[in-house]
Formats: structure tokens, C-alpha cells, sequence
């Protein structure tokens, strides 16, 4: 191969090589033209702008509640039931009585369980009455009603403990006397008296008369002969006139003693005798107290428990009958006029007994409503102020009226509760939203809450700064210290330095970094 | 003798390598900062251009630092530019769009222009050459004012049209190839004649094949120049959509300069390729002193 040859080949084999360099190069140029677009779009933020401008700042709260009403009337079912069909709807207007629900016609449990329970009430009776001996009295008494109530009974069982008391009171008095009149009698020294009390006190009464008649006058009549006497003898007559007199006054005195013992014997007998009568009736009385006593105490106790079992057997079959009246009624009525609120049920459920079937918010009872706010917001806002309504052509007529400000119970550090009440055409469970705050104030400004940024150093804006490069205008995200003077749900109020136009950005597809380049959305 | 001769060649190397080296520098920075991130840039020439593209840090050196060897290689730039905008690429196939008819036509219009003058006599012909030669002696910034008059007149001015037709009809290669095509021997036109050749076959079959290598050469000339131009379309083009990426590197210091390291860096890449390509005819083109080879 001549050198010359070489020589061409080698050019040649550079040109091809700087030939499919340039085709490489032009193709790659092409492709990335081709997709520069979708390059851009995937590697830069697209951000959305809007001017830094003066603005008003009202300090509204808004927010979004569900309305309860104040007092819900609820239509309560007390037995297990079948639905047959349900003859309203949410938010339908009912009038009183008037049919909400069908029920199917079948025995309810509880009647079921009712009529059981009564039969087994009966049951009971019967053989409790038999097993215990209770006297047959006692049972008419019961079923009659003639066993006098549980006050008669303790009355009259207070009156015979009563006399009970003050017969063996007496009883105990009647020994005292006895005790006394045998040591009377005993002390009489009299074993026995045969005469009567008549014979003994004429005895008494004579010999009584002979010492003050004789005895008196034969003492006069030694005395006088001892005063006439002159001799000796006549005084020593005189003398033994007068022991006899004296002698004769001592034996009358023995027998008159003799005659009172006896008479006192006999009267203290009489007595002991009026006495042992009176203890004996006594202890009669006593005896008859008692037993009628025990007797009241086991008929009262026998009566008392088969009223209440009569009365809890006759509330049974009360019971029974209301079921049964109540279960012919197939139909579950509105008690009030109002507005069907909720309806628990569904043809074909089963209603348990005890459950609340439907609510009605009863006409004319005003609904509440509650918010969460900060507790920055509750401080604008102050009891009666009246809230806007958002979507107001939604709701006709409605008002809602800021009524309590409290401290809401799930975030009691930071939030507060608002408490509206409200009137008009809503129903119980429907969101509603509003604004209520009338606070407002200029300010120079202002931008959307969105483009309000903040990290360790503060907050700050994003401002979009752009260079008009031959390449094209290239924006490029500027971080703007600022300090928020106010804001409300969707502006606030800034300052920092800024000049009052910049466009400041709000939103972006991706997080942005000061000074990164963006994309304005077109 | 001899051993003179050696210490002149080592001394004349020398100098040559120098100034090899003093002109490679431009070029080996701007590939070299290319692969800087915008800090490290922005740290190197802070005194010049000061960005906001640090994340509101601005490094502002204290003096230029013309480094050349990167802290990190990144090709943060190179993404920017390729992927983060559009508008570079755009601007690079405006200048494609804008160059290749240029080129192209030019040099069809200058080959036919240069064959006439050549080949046929007239006392016209000389005065029209004369003035292509004072019209291509002129400073473009001297015509620059006649074309945009004469653009709005015709109702191109701001469309690529204001661009392509007075590039199209550039005396430069018109003089060049004229001045080559003269140097071919009468003899061998003579020859075409005997031998039957008409006008048109004269010129295809003889003249422009001889010219091959001008022709090469004058197109990488032009190429060079009008990828490099700016006054024409900062001029003749307001909508700044339409300009080439020579505006943009002329505006340098507006931008963001490490992107500028990158667009250079991209944009001398098809001059490089049609040079590499086209070397062997420039260098005949212009060392040739006419007549046929071997």
C-alpha cells in the first residue's frame, strides 16, 4: 500500500468519524429539543403568583358545624318488633299521630315472656298458700280485702301491746297487795274467825259503850269515895273500888281488842279475797291480750304477703293486657308535631325493645350549633353576634346567633367551642357553614395566607424575581423575611421589605427553595 | 550550520508552543468552568457577577479567580441548560436555521457570481467586481444601517428573511471563489470546449469540481461567521425568540456566567465538527496555486 493510499484512508476514516459525531450531536440537540418541554416541566417548580397588595383584613371566623337540635323528641318502642314498612323519611313534616311506622303483626317476646311470668306469678301463689298452712280466713281475707290494711293492723297491734303493759303492770300491783294483806293478816294473830263482821263489830260497839258508860263510872265512884272517905277503911274500900274499876277497864279493853282483830281479819280477808278476783280477771286479760296478740301478728304477716302477691299477680295481668292491646296496634304514631330527624329503621329490621325508632325535632324548638375555633379567633368574637351564612340562597330564613363561647372539651389548651343558636329551616345532623366577626382594618400588605412560609429563621415570603437573561426571562423564587401583622381565614397582612408589587408565590407543584428557579403558571 | 540551525528550531518551538498555549487557554477555561457549579463560579467571578441563583448567598470573590481546575466536577450547568430551558435549545437550532440556508446559498450563488466573472469578459463586469470588493472591504456595521432600511422597505425586517438574503448574497465567498476560479488554466476550459462541453458542463463538470476544495473552504468560512454573528440579528430581529445563541454568548455578563461556560462550551461543537471535517479542503483551498493535480 502506497503512502499516498494510506494517507487518503486515513482522512476518509476521520471524515466518517466526524461525520457521525455531527450526526450524534444533531440527533441528541433534536431530542433534547423535542422533550426540553417536558424536561422543564418535570425538573422546575410550577409556582402560582399573585401581587403583594393593599388589602382589608377581616378577622371573620369561619368554619363548618353540624346542627343539633335542642331537644329531640325520641320515639321509643318498648317491645321487640318487626318492621313492615316505614312510612316517612328524613326531613319529612309529621303531625301528630300520625303513622311512621308499620309493624308486622306476630306476638312480641315481651308478651310472650309476660304471659309466662303470670302463669308462674299464679302458680306460686296456689302452692305457697298450701304448703304454709296459712288459715283459710286469712287467704278470703286476702282476696277479699277485708284483712284490714297494714296501718289498721299495727294500730291495733300497738293498742293490745298496750294492754298487755298495763295488765301485767296490774298484775304485778295485785301481788304487791296480796303480799300486803297476808302480812296484815298475819300480823292480826288471828288463825280463823267463825262470826260475822256484823256480830264482831256489835260486840265491838258494846263493849266499847260498857268502857265508856260502867268502866268510866265506876272509876268516878272510887274516886269520890276516896275523896269522901275519913278512915281507913272507907279508903281502903275506896282503893279496892277502884283497882276493881281499873281491873274491869283492862279486861273490857282485852276483849275490845279481841273484837277489832277479828274484825280486821275479817275485813282484810275480804280484801285478800277482792284482791286474789281481781289478779285471777288480770291474769285472764293478760292471756287473751297475748293470744290475740300472736294471732293478729301471723294473720297480718299471712294477709300482707298474699295482698302483695295478689296485687304483683293482678300487675302482671295488667301487663299482659297492655301487651295485648298494644300489639292489635300495628302502627307506630308521631306523639308530636315536627320534623323527622332520624329514622333508625329500615323495612324488615328488627326493632329491639327499649330503642329509640325516630327522632323528631318537635316545630317551633330553635337547633344549636358548635364550632371548634383558636382561641385567638373566639377573642374577636364576642355572645350575640349574628353569623353570616355561607351558601345563604341554600338556606332560606335561617340565622344563627353566637350564644356561648366555652372552652372546647377535646382541645382545651388552644381551641374554644362556639355555640350558636339557630333558627330557621334546618335540620337536626345538616352541616352549615358561616362566618361570623366584623373586626377589619387596612393595611398596605397583604398577600394569601398560602404564601406565608416559616422555618427556624421565621416567616417568610417567596417572592418570584426574574431575570430577563438572553436565554429567556428566568424566574427565580427570593426569600422575603416578614412579620404577619394580622390575618384572617384567607389573607394576611405583612410587613417586610417589600415594595408593595411583587408577585409573591402562593402555591407550587413542588416544595421550592429561596432562590431556586421556577416556572410561572401560564 | 547545522547546530544553529537546531537551537533556531528549539527557540522557534518554543514560542510557537506558547502562543499555542495562550490561545488554547480561552477555550481549555471555558470547558473547564463549564463543569463548575454556579456557587463555585459565582465565588470565582463574584466581583463581576453577582446571582441570586446561590439560594440568596451571594460569594463574591474578592478578584477574579481564573481557575481551571474545577473544586467538584458538576454538570449542574450542563443540566440547566439542556434540561431546566428550553429556550437554549431553541436558540441553538435558530442559529442552525439560520446558518445552514445561509451557507448553503451562498455559496451556490457565489459559485454561479464567480463563474461569470471568471469566464466572461465586459466592461460591466469589472465595475461590478470592484464593487464586491468595496462592499466586502467595508466594515458589516457600514451596511448594517442600508439593510435594515432596505429590510423594512421590503417588509422582512424582524423575519429570518432579513437575515438569509443579504447573507445569501455576501460578496465575500463570491471574491474568494472568483479570485480561485480565475487561476484555472484557459487549456483546460479549451480542452472542454474541443471535447464538446457546453456552458453548463464547463462549469459543472470542470470548474466546480476543481473548486471543491475552495468551495470546502469558503463554506467553513462562512459557517464560522455567521455562527458567530450578533450585530445582524440584534439588529434586524426585536423578537428575541428568533435570535441565535451567538446573542446570548454576547450577553454574557447579563446572565448567569457559569451557563454561559456551558453554552460555549456546546456551541463550538459543530464549528469544531465541520473544521475536523472539512480540514484537508481548507487547507487546499487556500494553499492552492492553481492548476491540475498529478
Amino acid at each position: 500500500m502506497s503512502e499516498e493510499t494510506r494517507a487518503t484512508r486515513g482522512a476518509k476514516n476521520r471524515k466518517d468519524w466526524v461525520k457521525n459525531a455531527a450526526i450524534i450531536f444533531l440527533s441528541v440537540m433534536l431530542v433534547l429539543t423535542l422533550f426540553s418541554n417536558t424536561f422543564m416541566n418535570y425538573s422546575l417548580p410550577e409556582v402560582s403568583t399573585q401581587y403583594v397588595a393593599p388589602g382589608t383584613i377581616t378577622s371573620k371566623v369561619r368554619g363548618t358545624g353540624t346542627i343539633s337540635a335542642a331537644d329531640p323528641y325520641s320515639v321509643v318502642l318498648n317491645e321487640t318488633r318487626v318492621v313492615a314498612s316505614v312510612l316517612v323519611r328524613s326531613g319529612d313534616t309529621v303531625e301528630k299521630d300520625q303513622v311512621i311506622l308499620m309493624l308486622e303483626e306476630t306476638e312480641s317476646e315481651e308478651l310472650k315472656n309476660a304471659q309466662k311470668q303470670l302463669e308462674q306469678m299464679i302458680s306460686s301463689y296456689e302452692s305457697g298458700i298450701i304448703a304454709s298452712g296459712i288459715p283459710a280466713e286469712d287467704v278470703y281475707a286476702a282476696q277479699n280485702g277485708t284483712g284490714g290494711s297494714f296501718a289498721e293492723n299495727l294500730a291495733r297491734l300497738a293498742e293490745l301491746e298496750a294492754a298487755i303493759e298495763t295488765t301485767e303492770k296490774q298484775l304485778q300491783e295485785y301481788d304487791k297487795q296480796i303480799i300486803s294483806l297476808e302480812d296484815q293478816l298475819a300480823a292480826t294473830g288471828v288463825s280463823g274467825v267463825s262470826e260475822s263482821e256484823s256480830y264482831l263489830q256489835g260486840k265491838l260497839n258494846e263493849t266499847q259503850a260498857v268502857l265508856d258508860t260502867d268502866i268510866k263510872e265506876l272509876f268516878a265512884a272510887a274516886e269520890k269515895a276516896m275523896n269522901e272517905a275519913q278512915t281507913e277503911e272507907e279508903k281502903a274500900a275506896a282503893e279496892e273500888a277502884k283497882r276493881y274499876a281499873e281491873g274491869e277497864k283492862a279486861r273490857k279493853e282485852g276483849l275490845k281488842a279481841m273484837w277489832q282483830a277479828q274484825l280486821q281479819y275479817i275485813q282484810l280477808s275480804s280484801q285478800l279475797k277482792t284482791v286474789g278476783a281481781g289478779k285471777d280477771a288480770a291474769q285472764e286479760r293478760l292471756l287473751k291480750l297475748t293470744e290475740e296478740s300472736t294471732d293478729l301478728r301471723a294473720s297480718s304477716g299471712n294477709i300482707q304477703s298474699l295482698t302483695a302477691q295478689l296485687q304483683a299477680i293482678e300487675e302482671q295481668r295488667a301487663l299482659v293486657e297492655e301487651l295485648k292491646a298494644k300489639e292489635t296496634a300495628a302502627e307506630v304514631k308521631s306523639p308530636v308535631s315536627g320534623t323527622v330527624t332520624s329514622i333508625s329503621y329500615r323495612a324488615g329490621e328488627t326493632i329491639e325493645a327499649g330503642a329509640t325508632v325516630a327522632a323528631i325535632q318537635i316545630s317551633g324548638k330553635e337547633c344549636t350549633m358548635t364550632m371548634s375555633v383558636t382561641a385567638e379567633q373566639a377573642a374577636s368574637l364576642r355572645v350575640g353576634d349574628v353569623a353570616d351564612i355561607q351558601n345563604a340562597w341554600y338556606y332560606s330564613g335561617v340565622t344563627a346567633v353566637l350564644t356561648a363561647i366555652r372552652v372546647d372539651p377535646s382541645n382545651p389548651q388552644t381551641n374554644k367551642l362556639l355555640v350558636f343558636t339557630v333558627e330557621g329551616e334546618v335540620m337536626d345532623g345538616q352541616s352549615l357553614s358561616i362566618s361570623v366577626g366584623q373586626k377589619s382594618a387596612e393595611y398596605s400588605l397583604t398577600v394569601p395566607n398560602s404564601a406565608i412560609r416559616e422555618d427556624n429563621n421565621g416567616k417568610f415570603i417567596l417572592i418570584v424575581e426574574y431575570k430577563q437573561s438572553p436565554l429567556g426571562t428566568r424566574y427565580v423564587a427570593t426569600r422575603v423575611d416578614v412579620e404577619v401583622l394580622a390575618s384572617d381565614e384567607t389573607s394576611s397582612a405583612i410587613s417586610g421589605l417589600l415594595n408593595g408589587y411583587e408577585y409573591v408565590i402562593t402555591t407550587a407543584s413542588k416544595p421550592v427553595a429561596p432562590g431556586q428557579l421556577i416556572r410561572l403558571t401560564e | 550550520m547545522r547546530k544553529q540551525s537546531v537551537v533556531v528550531n528549539a527557540i522557534l518551538t518554543v514560542l510557537v508552543a506558547a502562543l499555542a498555549v495562550l490561545f488554547l487557554i480561552p477555550i481549555v477555561l471555558t470547558i473547564t468552568n463549564s463543569l463548575m457549579s454556579a456557587s463555585e463560579i459565582s465565588s470565582n467571578y463574584g466581583v463581576i457577577f453577582q446571582t441570586t441563583d446561590t439560594g440568596g448567598k451571594v460569594f463574591i470573590a474578592d478578584r477574579v479567580n481564573l481557575k481551571l481546575i474545577p473544586d467538584m466536577v458538576s454538570f449542574s450547568q450542563y443540566f440547566t441548560v439542556l434540561l431546566k430551558s428550553p429556550d437554549y435549545l431553541m436558540k441553538f437550532w435558530n442559529s442552525v436555521i439560520l446558518v445552514v440556508p445561509i451557507v448553503a446559498f451562498q455559496l451556490l450563488v457565489a459559485l454561479l457570481a464567480s463563474y461569470g466573472f471568471a469566464r466572461f469578459p465586459g466592461k460591466l463586469k469589472g465595475i461590478v467586481f470592484f464593487s464586491y470588493i468595496i462592499i466586502m472591504l467595508m466594515p458589516y456595521q457600514v451596511t448594517l444601517v442600508p439593510n435594515y432600511i432596505v429590510s423594512e422597505w421590503l417588509g422582512i425586517l424582524d423575519t429570518r428573511w432579513a437575515i438569509w438574503l443579504p447573507g445569501v448574497f455576501s460578496p465575500f465567498s463570491v471574491y474568494l471563489l472568483t479570485k480561485y476560479m480565475r487561476r484555472i488554466p484557459a487549456a483546460m476550459i479549451d480542452a472542454a470546449k474541443i471535447d464538446g462541453a457546453r456552458e453548463w458542463q464547463i462549469f459543472t463538470r470542470v470548474c466546480a469540481p476543481l473548486c471543491k476544495g475552495m468551495i470546502f473552504a469558503v463554506g467553513i468560512l462562512v459557517f464560522m461567521d455567521y455562527w458567530n454573528m450578533v450585530e445582524q440579528p440584534l439588529i434586524l430581529l426585536r423578537d428575541d425568540s428568533l435570535h441565535p445563541l451567538s446573542v446570548f454568548l454576547s450577553k454574557i455578563n447579563e446572565g448567569e456566567v457559569g451557563l454561559a461556560f456551558a453554552v460555549a462550551t456546546i456551541y463550538m461543537v459543530p464549528s469544531l465538527l465541520i473544521f475536523l471535517y472539512g480540514e484537508e479542503y481548507l487547507v487546499e483551498g487556500i494553499t492552492y496555486q492553481g492548476g491540475i493535480k498529478g
